[in-house]
Parts: C-alpha cells; structure tokens; sequence
C-alpha cells in the first residue's frame, strides 16, 4: 500500500489540506466543497467540539466559547508582552498555565494552545482521510517563517496530539515557492510576500532546477489580516461611540458582530470601492426603549487610510530583510503573493511598487502553502518503497532568527546568525567570569536583539561540579544545532572533566512529555467519545421523527383503536415507549435509544396502517 | 559496480586518513609495521626493506591491518600515479581506494555505489581543499559555485537519506554536508573566496596551473588589444581633422591665439594684439579671450602715454600747454572707454593740475560710480564741482566726502560756501 502524507497550512484564520496524487499536488476540499476550514473551535453547552465552519457558524451566539486565532499564541509565554493586549481584545478567556504558559478557558476547562490547534489539526486529518478513504498519519506542517524555536515545538506538538506523525515543519512562504516551481525546472530568483490572517513574512529564495535554496527570511508574528479587522471595528465603535455614547466592545456579541461584519467588509471592499456595514438591533441601551442599530458605508479610500501603517510595515521588513541580505530589488525576478491579505488592492500596489514587479499570476494565495508543504512531504517520503518516483528537489532553508546565549553583562552573544541554512551547528568556547567558579547558567536565546533581556528565552541549564581554578581558565564549549526543522538542541560540555550536558530545548514548548502523553490519551478517549456522540445525533434525529409521526397520526386513531378489542393495550404500549424514548434523549443514553428505536418504527407503521383504513371504509 | 583487486606485489600501502589506530586490536608486530605506513605508500618489497621481517610476515601482517581497517591497499606505484595526472580521462574512480568490508555492509538503504561514494568524499574531507570537496575548478564563476553546491547538496543533504536506514553513515553524511556547506558559504562570497585563495596558493593542480595561465594569457592579449584600439582611434581622428576645412580652420586659429598669448606673457602687447586679431579672422569663437588682450594692450598703452604727459608737465609752457591738453584729452577719452579705476583717478589729477575741472569732474565721477567708498574720488568731484561753480554738485560730493570721512574738514568748507551762494 502507498503511505499516505498530507500537508497542512495551518493558518491563522483558515486552514488547508493537500497530497501530492500521480505526482500532482492536490487540495483536498472538505465536505462541504470548501477547500479551506476556518481555524476554531468551539465548546457547545453540551460539551460538543465544533471544529471549522460549524464553529464558525456559531461564533456569535458562543462567542466566549469559541476560540480563533490560536496561532497568534501559540508557543508564547504568559509573560510575552503580546498576551495582555490580546487577552484584552479576546472574547475567550485566557489563563495562566502551571508551566507560565497561555492556557484558553471554555466551559471551565482549560486548554493548552497546543490543543486546540490540535482540534483543527485532527480535522484536516479528517477531510484528508475521508478523501482517501483510509488513515494518514505522515504530514508537513507549514508555519510562519518568523516562528521561533517555541512556537516550533508547540506546532509539532499540536500534530502530535493530532495523531499525525510531523516528518517537517517548514516555513510557509518556502512552502509557497516549493508549490511555484514544483516540476517547473526553472531558474529564478523569487521573493515572497505572505500576508496572512495573522502574521507577515517575506523571504528571498533562489530556484535552480528543483533546488530551492532560501536567501533570507524576515517576518513579523503580530501583522495580519487580523489588524486590518481590528481597524475596521475600531472605527466602527469610534464613530458609534460618537453618535450613541455606547461603547460596543463591552458586549460580547455586538464584537462578534462587528468582527466578522469587518471582516465582510475588507473582502467587499477588494472587489468594489464600497460597502455597506448593516448591523441592525446591535445593541440595546437601557437608557433607550429601541434597539439601537449600526449602518455605515466604508469606502476603498477609508479603509486604505486605516490600514496604510500596516501596509507600509510590511514594506519597511521587506526594505530591512533585502539590505541584510546585500540584495536589491532588481535581482529577483518574480514575486510571489500569498495569503488571503494579499488580495486587498492596496497590498498589492504597495508590493508592485516597491519590487517593480507584477506579482505571479499562477499561484492561488490561499492553497499555494498547503500545496507546497505536501510537495515537501512527498520529496521526503513520497515513493520511498520504490512505487512511484520520487521527486527529485532539495530545500535548503534558513534559521530567521539569531540563535546564541547570554554572557556576562546581560548581553547576547550569538552563535548562530539569522539567515544560516539548516540543518546547521556551531561550536563556541566560554569560560567563567569569577574565581573558583564551579557553576555556570548557560541561558539559550533567540532573537535579533543585543541585549540578552529582549530576545526568547528558549531554556536554559545548569553546568555544576566544574573544577575550581581562576577566573578565565576553566573552559567551556558550547554546541548548538539547528534540525532541518529549524528545531534547536543545545549541548555545554566542561573542557576538563569532559562532563557534558544538553536540552533538547522543549521547556518552551511549555507542556511537559508527562502532560503531552496525558493530552495524547484524553484524545484517544475523546476521538472515541466523539464518535459515540455522531451515532447518538443520528439516532435521537431518527427518534424525533418518529415522535413526530406518532404525535401527528395519534389524535386521528386514537378512538378507532381504543373502540377495538386490545386497542387499549396497544395504545398504552404506544405511550410507554413514547415516555422510555423522551428519558432516553434526556439522560443521552445511547444503549435505551437503541432500544426504543424499533418499537418506535413499529408503532408508527402500525398507526399509519389504521389511518389508511379509515381513509378507506 | 566491480573493481578489479590490484596485483598485491605491486600495490602500495598506506594507513587511512581519519583513522584512529590507537582504538584498532592490534598487535604489536602489526602496530610496527603501521608504523612505517603512516603518511607514506610502500610495497610489500618496500616494508620488507625496511623492517627486516620475512616477506610471508610482512604479507600476513599487512593482510590483517587491511581487514582491521587500519591501511588501504593502492593500486598502483607512483610512476602510474603520475601517467594519471596527466591523464584525467584514466583516473581510477576512487583514487584507487580500497574499502573496508565492514563498511561496505552496513547502511542498507544506501547503494554500493552511494557508499563507496561517501566513504571517499568522507576519507577526503581533511585534505581536500573548497574547491575540490565542490568538484569546481579555481577558475569557477559564481553561478558556477551555487550549481556545483546545488547538485552535491542533492546528493549529500540529510533529506536526500531522509528516514532511511543508512546506519553509521549518517554521521559521514552529516559531516560531508556541513564541509560542503562551509565551502559553498566561503566560495560563494566575493570578499571571503579573495582571503581564502590567499592561504591555499600552493594548491593547484597541473590542469588548473595551465588554465589560470591561459586566463593570464588572455588577459594581456585583451589589454593589448584594447591599446591597440585607443591608439587607432586616436590616429583615426587626427586624419577626421586633417580632412575637414573647418577644423582646419579652427586649429589654425588656436595656433595663432597661443602665439598670441605667449606673446602676452613676454609682455610684447603689440604683437599680440596682431597675433589675436589674426586668429579671431581663423575662428571668431576666440573672439572674447582676444578682447581681453586688446584691453590689456590698451591699458599699457594709456599707462606710457600718462607717464609721457606726466613728464612733459615738467616743461610745460605758453607754446606746448595746448599741445600738452589735447594729449590729455585723448588720453581721458581712452581711460574712459577702459574704465579702470587707478587710470581715471591719475587722470583726473592731471587735469585738475592742468586746470581743466570739467574734465576732472568728469573721471572722478565715473571713478566714483565704478567704486563709491573711494575717498579721493569723491574729493576731486567736490573740488572740481566747487572750481566751477556747480554749487548743487558740489554740495553732494561734499556730504559724501564728509560721510566717508567725517575727520576732513574742508568739506564743511565747500558746503558753507555752498549755502552762501
């Protein structure tokens, strides 16, 4: 049998799945025919995982229950400085966790980020098996190229709370590259501009006859189409503040409302100049005996005046990313759009401007990473029993951020320099600063900043029982190395007595293994338990409608039978499954609903029987 | 693919490169024999020589550091070796190296082919320079350096072994990688290839010493050519000139005009006012450098006759007095025209000693005009202005006088004079 791989984009505000099928990469559309899922999840009161659109559909009325944008915190600590604002603007609520991790509470229950980006993971898996009718396991997860080494590790352990075995993670405008040149055997050098729902990257990479070789990455994890929501509601609540004195953001609802009409809007407005907002009965003021309702026009030019700050902000990281790289916008040769943001007009002009280039045209913004990261997959494991050819192309990716440790002063001495391809190691001697110095910290950091402080701590250990000596003699070699994943591992090793120690830096995944396998198992259960929920829908609709029957034709027969010889026996009977279903329903057991399933059917066949021959004397 | 064994009394001997022999069993007759092999090939007729043993000894000793690993087999002398070189075409893949079984079973996802291949890059890794671990030649462009890494990162990246089993040579894989990527980051930046060329000069082969001398070769045959082109250029347009009458003209012209001017220098004025006037009739463009000189030749010439009036003052009397005036007429005339300032000053003077204000009235104005903060201009205006009886005049050369000057006194005499009348 062929193995089966999938790659998923997992994105911010919609995610996509495809597999590389006859050597073509496909995106496999859900069942409803979309070919992209919204990434949320949502806890009914009855306790219901919704995944996807279903969740989506219901935001409004669940909006505290319902969770979007969980990539936006994904591997980052409660400490990070983009928690707070976030937990400001969110309608669900956030909490630490025991490991100074964000946690998601719905329904008095918390969740790691981890796992709820598993949720949505577990349904691409979903429509990808439905779609090859047997089980997949193996699969590349694309993720924002500016991810650090935490948010990494908190991607893969979402897939593997998922079930999936992540044989990559790799960057999302690379993925979008592997998907533009695939089989093309072309020679290019490409930029890509990724805007998404909730973070920008731009990367720099030369194709050269299936070798895709990334120059220089750069990126940032707070700008996405997000933002340009959030614009268009504050807006809105500014100028409804203005008129009514009422401020919308303080009630829920009215904030899935506005969010989701913004979102509308900027959709709209890529297609016309512009829109209408209608928002009836958005609110009742006490003050007020009528529903209060919203109705606005934004135009094109509005909303390029709300947004042109985070257009130019983009174009500001793609300035600085060109200048680190010694490159300038007349070495490349094409440029690439990707995400859903890159379709607002204005986006599009400022790239067109500032590169001096039309934009691909053959690249769909959207699936282009999905598609892309299951050409990855398929180049790693595709055909490996020798049933079709593996497709010969090599990525040769870069780490995009500074990887090193904190030396004496607070200061940030790096070891690997952003831009490096991976995989990659490097090997550095530090030594004590004080005398008969017998321990040292050796704290291992990400980031572009000097000052060890602003950069993510990814972990750090201790290196004790040195000997004894001077300062400044006692040496220590420090060796990092960065997987293909752009995953770190990080080894010291005391020159003298050769002891060594190293992390496998997963402290910032901020679960422990314990509590993964712990997540890994409640899933198991809980894939079981969904399972039973679908078969106890199926049967409770069923139920119903045969209640409805029954309560429908009763009334009409009830004296005909009744008159007759053991007619009263029959309707008691009648009565009495009709009372053990309606418990059955109430307590949702499956097993008693099952068994009032068939005197049910019979009953109703019976009833209608009688009705046809009093229709027909 | 089949490699033929090399006839073992002819092959060479020598201890592999990476190899620890302090973690290989051997004993200590065989520890002596490898002794001799470290860094340098020999027969078996060669360790015979030089350790004394039997020749049965050295084989079976030789025969067992062979199976431990510890030595490879060559297979062939250093005579051959050279013919080689020669003769790229005929190189034995491999340099001729022998594999250790051992090795060759182990990794079973990997072809013998792949194997033999890493073992040897792998064996290579410490002596072969950048560009030979990229297969490039020192004369490799850049696009030549990316495609050479491109295609061995094909070959040798871990995701081309990506969840096999290929057993211990993952660690070789991994190791060749990273070298290739060292030199691919070293070879592919301008600035760091220049300081890495510095430190392996001495490290060419033939075939590379003959091609940087042809690209030597080249380049002088370029510039030679290129000076060959400046100079028929040059030829070129001298004959474009010769054949136009125009420009024939116009050097005529600048022949002239430099005569002229080094007859300026030479201070023989005259001559180079006929020189210039000759060269603007070649080519009137001189025309505003010739002016200069007539201006020059002018003022030199008013200068001498000053200096002849001046003398002639000494003698004046009844019968030259005239003839003296209408010299300084025509000289008034003329510094008019020139309009320098010292020359009309000097004049003005003479004609106040001359007796002639309205003369004097009319250079000390037109000296005062050209420079208004000049004291003695304005004096003379007011004398001369006061001699004649232009009182209105006067008085306002008097407050100028006076403004330029408030310590004279005579202004506040010309201008009460003034007010009397």
């Amino acid at each position: 049998m062929t193995e089966r791989f999938i790659g998923i984009d997992l994105g911010t505000t919609n995610s996509c799945v495809a597999t590389v099928e006859d050597g073509v990469p496909t995106v496999i559309a859900n069942k409803g025919g979309y070919k992209t899922t919204p990434s949320m999840v949502a806890i009914t009161e009855s306790g219901r995982r919704l995944i996807g659109h279903i969740a989506k559909r219901q935001a409004i009325t669940n909006a505290q229950n319902t969770v979007y944008a969980a990539k936006r915190l994904i591997g980052r600590k409660w400490s990070h400085a983009s928690v707070e604002p976030a937990r400001q603007v969110l309608p669900y609520k956030l909490v630490e966790g025991e490991l100074g991790d964000v946690r998601i509470e719905l329904r008095e229950k918390a969740y790691a980020i981890p796992e709820i980006s598993a949720m949505v993971l577990t349904e691409m898996k979903r429509i990808a098996e439905e779609h090859c009718g047997g089980p997949v396991e193996k699969a590349v997860i694309t993720l924002p190229a500016y991810f650090n080494d935490g948010q990494r590790q908190a991607t893969k352990d979402a897939g593997r709370i998922a079930g999936l075995d992540v044989i990559r993670v790799i960057n999302e405008p690379t993925a979008a590259a592997l998907a533009y040149g695939f089989k093309k055997n072309i020679t290019k050098r490409v930029a890509v501009y990724d805007l998404g729902g909730g973070t920008f990257d731009i990367s720099v990479l030369d194709i050269h006859e299936g070798v895709f070789e990334v120059l220089a990455t750069s990126g940032d994890t707070f700008l996405g189409g997000e933002d340009f929501d959030q614009r268009i509601v504050e807006w809105l609540v500014l100028d409804f503040v203005k008129e009514h004195k009422i401020d919308l953001r303080t009630d829920v609802m009215a904030l899935q409302r506005l969010r989701d009409a913004a979102e509308n809007a900027k959709m709209q407005l890529s297609l016309s100049v512009s829109t209408e907002i209608n928002l009836p009965f958005i609110i009742t003021a006490d003050s007020k005996p009528d529903a209060l309702h919203l109705q606005r026009t934004l135009t094109r030019e509005k909303f390029q005046e709300l947004t042109a700050d985070l257009v130019q902000r983009s174009i500001t990281i793609c300035e600085r990313m060109l200048q680190e790289a010694r490159l300038t916008t007349s070495d490349l040769n094409e440029v690439i759009l990707v995400g859903g943001m890159t379709r607002v007009p204005a986006v599009q002009a400022a790239v067109k401007s500032f590169f001096g280039l039309d934009p691909a045209k053959s690249v769909h913004p959207d699936e282009v990473v999905a598609l892309g990261a299951a050409v990855q997959a398929a180049a790693l494991v595709g055909g490996a029993k020798g049933e079709e050819e593996k497709p010969t192309m090599l990525l040769l990716d870069v780490t995009p951020h500074h990887l090193g440790i904190m030396i004496a002063g607070g200061y940030f001495n790096v070891l690997i320099s952003s831009n490096t391809t991976v995989p990659t190691s490097a090997m550095h001697t530090f030594t004590t600063v004080r005398d008969d110095q017998t321990t040292v910290k050796i704290v291992v950091l990400q980031g572009d900043s000097r000052v060890a402080q602003e950069n993510e701590l990814l972990g750090e250990f201790l290196l004790t029982d040195l000997p004894a000596g001077p300062r400044g003699t006692v040496e220590i070699d420090v060796r990092f190395d960065i997987s293909s994943d752009g995953i770190v591992s990080v080894a010291a090793k005391d020159k003298t007595t050769g002891r060594e120690q190293s992390i496998q830096v997963t402290a910032s995944s901020r679960m422990s293994e314990d509590e993964l396998s712990n997540i890994m198992g409640a899933n198991d259960e809980f894939a079981v338990a969904e399972k039973n929920a679908e078969q106890f829908q199926a049967l409770k609709n069923e139920v119903e409608r045969s209640l409805r029957d029954i309560d429908r034709l009763l009334p009409g027969v009830r004296d005909f039978i009744s008159a007759s010889e053991l007619g009263d026996g029959a309707l008691k009977k009648i009565d009495a499954v009709k009372e053990r279903a309606r418990a059955a329903m109430q307590a949702q057991d499956i097993e008693a609903l099952k068994s009032v399933h068939e005197p049910l059917d019979r009953a109703v066949t019976m009833l209608k029987g009688v009705t046809d021959r009093i229709a027909k004397p | 693919m089949t490699q033929t064994s090399p006839d073992p009394r002819e092959a060479t001997f020598e201890v592999l490169p990476n190899v620890d022999l302090t973690k290989l069993p051997l004993t200590p007759e065989e520890g002596f024999v490898v002794s001799r092999l470290v860094g340098r090939r020999r027969t078996l007729g060669d360790i015979a020589n030089e350790t004394g043993l039997t020749a049965g000894d050295v084989k079976r000793h030789v025969d067992s550091l062979v199976r431990k690993g510890a030595i490879a087999m060559f297979g062939r002398t250093k005579a051959v070796d050279a013919r080689e070189v020669n003769d790229p075409k005929k190189k034995l893949p491999y340099d001729g190296m022998v594999f250790i079984p051992a090795d060759l079973a182990d990794g079973a996802d990997l072809t013998d082919e792949q194997k033999r291949r890493i073992l040897y890059v792998d064996a290579n890794l410490g002596t072969w320079n950048h560009y030979r671990l990229l297969d490039l030649k020192r004369t490799a462009t850049a696009l030549d350096v990316k495609t050479a890494y491109f295609k061995v990162s094909r070959e040798f990246h871990p995701d081309a072994f990506f969840r096999k089993n290929i057993g211990r040579y993952a660690e070789r894989v991994d190791r060749i990688f990273r070298a290739m990527k060292t030199a691919y980051d070293v070879l592919s930046r301008h600035d760091l290839r220049g300081s890495y060329d510095q430190t392996i000069v001495d490290d060419f082969s033939a075939e590379e010493m003959a091609e940087l001398e042809a690209i030597a070769d080249e380049k002088k045959r370029a510039m030679e050519r290129a000076e060959r082109l400046a100079r028929n250029n040059a030829d070129r347009k001298a004959a474009r000139l010769k054949w136009n009458p125009m420009a024939q003209r116009m050097s005529r012209g600048a022949e002239l005009f430099a005569l002229a001017e080094a007859a300026r220098k030479a201070g023989r004025l005259d001559e180079a006012v006929t020189q210039a006037r000759l060269a603007c009739s070649f080519d009137e463009s001189l025309g505003i450098r010739a002016e200069a000189i007539y201006a020059e030749a002018e003022a030199v010439r008013a200068q001498m006759a000053l200096k002849r009036i001046q003398q002639a003052l000494r003698y004046i009397d009844d019968t030259t007095r005239d003839e003296i005036i209408a010299a300084a007429d025509t000289l008034a005339e003329q510094v008019e025209k020139l309009r320098l300032v010292p020359m009309l000053m000097e004049v003005a003077t003479l004609m106040q000693t001359l007796k002639r204000p309205q003369r004097a009235f009319r250079m000390a104005t037109l000296a005062s005009e050209i420079e208004p903060q000049l004291v003695p201009a304005w004096v003379i205006v007011a004398e001369s202005a006061a001699a004649e009886g232009k009182w209105a005049l006067a008085q306002r050369a008097a407050d100028r006088w006076q403004a330029l000057d408030p310590k004279a006194t005579r202004p506040k005499e010309i201008l009460r004079q003034a007010k009397i009348r």
